[in-house]
């Protein structure tokens, strides 16, 4: 059965012209993706895949595992679309669900933890391609994004989850204790601690 | 407050994340105290780098990978639904037939399953003289004769197979019987006797209906 979504074809016409996307609202997208419309699922992929990989990327260290997870959570998002109530954010939606899924990948892959973090980092699990101009700043680049999945993996899973949804995805403290399930109380105790250890790491690496 | 309940509190301090009056209270102390101060800048300092360390940059092909196979994932999952359709179309038959059907395939088989459920030793009418029984096809003759009431059921198979119904007629045959009785037991038992030419033998098949 095929469905041409004819005010979709003609926002993209339109959009050539104008903003590309800047016609349709995320909320207009998500309610045609929940329509079965699976141009307007592509779509909401496209504009939520950089942030979505970004975060996977932070909660679980490496280039791959963020790939799967943000394949796994997309798939997630396409069975259980018919459950989002459109009165909530959808990002903040789709934040819980990347969180789950990166949880549940973590746990499978326990492998890489706190205590085999300098075997896994001389295994080169944690080390991500350098880019093909091999120039300076790409090299300066790359050994920063080794210490930061180094550092992120010097605090426990919901360290790390507070720590990533505040200081890295901006979310305010009670947003993310929503998002986690758990106390602001909790949270902000989380994020200290983190904040602590991402110092003292710093500091014995970087200084 | 003094230093080390401001040290406790700088973390949450350098990203605005504590109370209003907490705040105001550790920006007070910093404004005297060297100490604190320089803790909280190597606190602010590790939180700018640690945010503004780049991710790593996953390129359009990396991407479009990834959402060509959440779509193949999609196509997959929908898959077995649309071949159960074309079969239906194919066999021109309306899902609801082909689930009223199955619903009587299933019912059918329900009752079966009841009809074969064992029931207790002593609904097993008892009053047998000589009792033969017929385990997978071998005729096992009570040499005793005696009334075995109770035992007669308990030491029957708990259920007689297929392959007793099929040695039925190669026994009858073979003891050329007198004509075959069946008797409906109360306990819905099948009770088949057959007289043997042997005056003295009576051959008795319980079986469940
Ligand atoms: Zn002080």
């Amino acid at each position: 059965m095929r469905v041409i979504d004819v005010t979709l074809m003609m926002d993209q016409t339109r959009g050539e012209n104008e903003a590309t996307q800047g016609s349709l609202t995320m909320a207009r997208l998500i309610a045609r993706a929940q329509a079965g419309d699976r141009q307007a699922f592509d779509r909401m992929m496209i504009e939520h895949q950089n942030r979505v990989v970004s975060l996977a990327w932070r909660l679980l260290g490496n280039r791959e595992d963020a790939l799967d997870a943000a394949q796994e959570s997309f798939m997630r998002v396409y069975r259980h679309l018919h459950k989002y109530d459109p009165s909530y954010e959808f990002s903040a939606w789709l934040y819980r669900i990347v969180v789950n899924v990166c949880r549940d990948q973590a746990r499978k892959r326990s492998r890489i933890d706190t205590s085999s973090l300098d075997e896994a980092f001389e295994s080169g699990r944690l080390n991500e391609p350098v880019s093909s101009d091999k120039t300076e700043s790409a090299a300066i680049l790359a050994q920063e994004r080794k210490l930061l999945a180094k550092a992120l993996l010097t605090l426990t899973e919901k360290e790390r989850q507070a720590i990533v949804l505040r200081d890295l995805e901006g979310l305010a403290t009670g947003e993310v204790a929503e998002l986690l399930g758990s106390s602001p109380t909790t949270v902000r105790s989380q994020i200290s601690s983190a904040r602590s250890k991402i110092r003292a790491f710093r500091a014995r690496f970087l200084t | 407050m003094k230093c080390p309940q401001i040290e406790k509190l700088l973390p949450l301090y350098v990203g605005d994340d504590l109370p209003a009056d907490q705040m105001e209270s550790v920006r007070t102390h910093l404004a005297d105290c060297t100490q604190c101060f320089e803790m909280a800048a190597g606190f602010s300092e590790s939180r700018s780098w640690f945010r503004e360390a780049a991710i790593p940059s996953f390129d359009e092909a990396d991407l479009a990978n990834m959402r060509a196979s959440v779509h193949q994932r999609i196509a997959e999952e929908h898959e077995i639904p649309g071949l159960l359709d074309r079969i239906f179309a194919s066999l021109s038959l309306r899902p609801v037939f082909v689930a009223a059907a199955a619903a009587i395939i299933l019912l059918g088989a329900v009752l079966y399953g009841l009809r074969s459920v064992d029931k207790p030793p002593n609904q097993v009418k008892p009053d047998i003289a000589r009792e033969a029984e017929i385990r997978d096809g071998n005729e096992v003759i009570d040499p005793t004769g005696r009334k075995t009431p109770q035992t007669a059921g308990r030491d029957k198979p708990r259920r007689i197979r297929r392959k007793a119904v099929k040695t039925r007629s190669d026994l009858i045959a073979r003891t050329d019987p007198l004509p075959l009785e069946t008797k409906q037991e109360p306990s819905e038992q099948l009770r088949i006797e057959l007289q043997t030419s042997d005056p003295n033998i009576r051959i008795i098949w319980l079986a469940r209906k």
